[in-house]
């Protein structure tokens, strides 16, 4: 069925950021820890769903040549909503990641689907998009993030994995460590998709 | 011209509908999102900056106190009661500074037996890391414990506070801010422990 492999490709043919390659800076800058990965990615999520849903609702009232700033404005109001719902309900998630939270309306992806899918689909099939391509970068980012956590804090979600003795391998969660992590992430998805294929 | 029309119409329909759900949130989450800065950004430096306590001086705390009435504005605080053994000891508020590339929320303690200030804690800037930024480093806040009204002013004009190198502008408005803040405690005194004394 249409809606559920519009729903499924989100979640690995074309995940975001490894696949459809949206939506790196957050990835690179949140994922210290497993919390911030999973807490960006689903505040992208509850975003990107509710955009697609929106315009692909409003897809035959915006002008054309006005249609990115529809968007924007579109994407920017729900992006407001979960700052503030952020601030009132998950206070530490909000410390954590800082001015990344306003960031989520220049998030690509959600731009790009916007624009790519939901202005030309209706909204059951937008609404499966936006939800796919939502988990699979949580999914990334906590994956993500849990291996930078561990390797480079020793802990994951907060909790320590190899006890009081562990010397962090602080590499991880810095700069540098998140490009590599993500280099050898995409070098992993790209191996086990090869083996499928052939 | 038609085509504009619908552009500009769309346009202020899909704003005007966003203003309209966003301060209906806003509203709603006005409350909880105040409770949640008092516990994690004002809590700790509350607690920081007070000495004298056995009560949970952020659970205690008093809204709107009005402090004084002038011409065309009034000022009123948020305070923190430190109590021991049910009677007051010190208050908490916070003031507000201008540091070098923005504002400064500082929370101060004071001693209302003695009236001298008990701590000092700069809550949230966007001072310079590693000039201005290390205002929140305890070798520039310990400076402000225990001193006197005219102590507050930095060392190169009579005071107590030696200024962070390189970071004068930052120094400079965390101790004028402390300052008014003492200023404000001094004439207010009576109208903040009423305050405080009620509940």
């Amino acid at each position: 069925m249409r809606v559920l492999q519009d729903f499924t490709k989100g979640l690995w043919k074309d995940i975001p950021p490894f696949r459809l390659v949206l939506g790196l800076c957050p990835t690179l800058a949140v994922t210290t820890s497993a919390d911030g990965g999973l807490g960006m990615g689903l505040a992208t999520t509850f975003v990107l769903t509710c955009s697609n849903i929106l315009v692909s609702l409003l897809r035959n009232l915006i002008p054309r040549k006005v249609r990115i700033a529809c968007y924007i404005l579109v994407i920017a109001s729900f992006v407001v909503i979960v700052e503030l719902v952020m601030q009132a309900f998950f206070y530490p998630l909000y410390m954590f990641l800082g001015i990344f939270v306003p960031l989520i309306v220049v998030n690509c992806i959600i731009l790009g689907r916007a624009e790519a899918f939901a202005s030309k689909r209706p909204v059951l099939n937008s609404l499966a998009d936006g939800l796919g391509h939502g988990l699979g970068f949580t999914m990334a980012l906590t994956v993500l993030g849990a291996i930078r956590e561990i390797f480079g804090a020793g802990t994951l979600f907060g909790h320590s994995v190899f006890g009081p003795h562990f010397a962090p391998f602080a590499f991880m969660v810095k700069p540098p460590g998140a490009f590599v992590c993500l280099g050898l992430m995409l070098g992993a998805m790209n191996i086990v998709s090869r083996g499928r294929v052939d | 011209m038609r085509e504009i029309t619908r552009m500009i119409v769309v346009l202020t329909a899909i704003s005007v509908a966003s203003g309209l759900v966003l301060s209906f949130v806003d509203k709603f989450t006005k409350d909880p999102i105040e409770y949640q800065k008092l516990k994690f950004v004002k809590g700790p430096a509350v607690l920081a900056v007070l000495t004298d306590y056995d009560n949970d001086p952020i659970k205690e705390y008093k809204k709107n106190v009005i402090l004084e009435k002038k011409e065309n504005s009034v000022i009123t605080k948020i305070l923190f009661p430190a109590k021991r053994k049910g009677k007051l000891t010190g208050v908490a508020f916070e003031v507000t500074g201008q540091g070098y590339h923005g504002s400064l929320g500082i929370m101060i303690g004071i001693d209302i037996q003695r009236n001298i200030l008990t701590g000092m804690r700069v809550m949230t800037h966007s001072e310079t890391p590693g000039l201005g930024a290390r205002a929140v480093e305890p070798s520039f806040y310990s400076q402000f414990s225990g001193l006197r009204i005219d102590d507050i002013a930095l060392s190169d004009r009579g005071g107590k506070i030696n200024a962070i190198s390189g970071a004068t502008m930052t120094s400079q408005g965390v101790v004028k801010a402390v300052k008014e803040g003492m200023h404000l405690y001094l004439r207010s005194r009576k109208k903040m422990i009423d305050a405080l004394k009620t509940g």
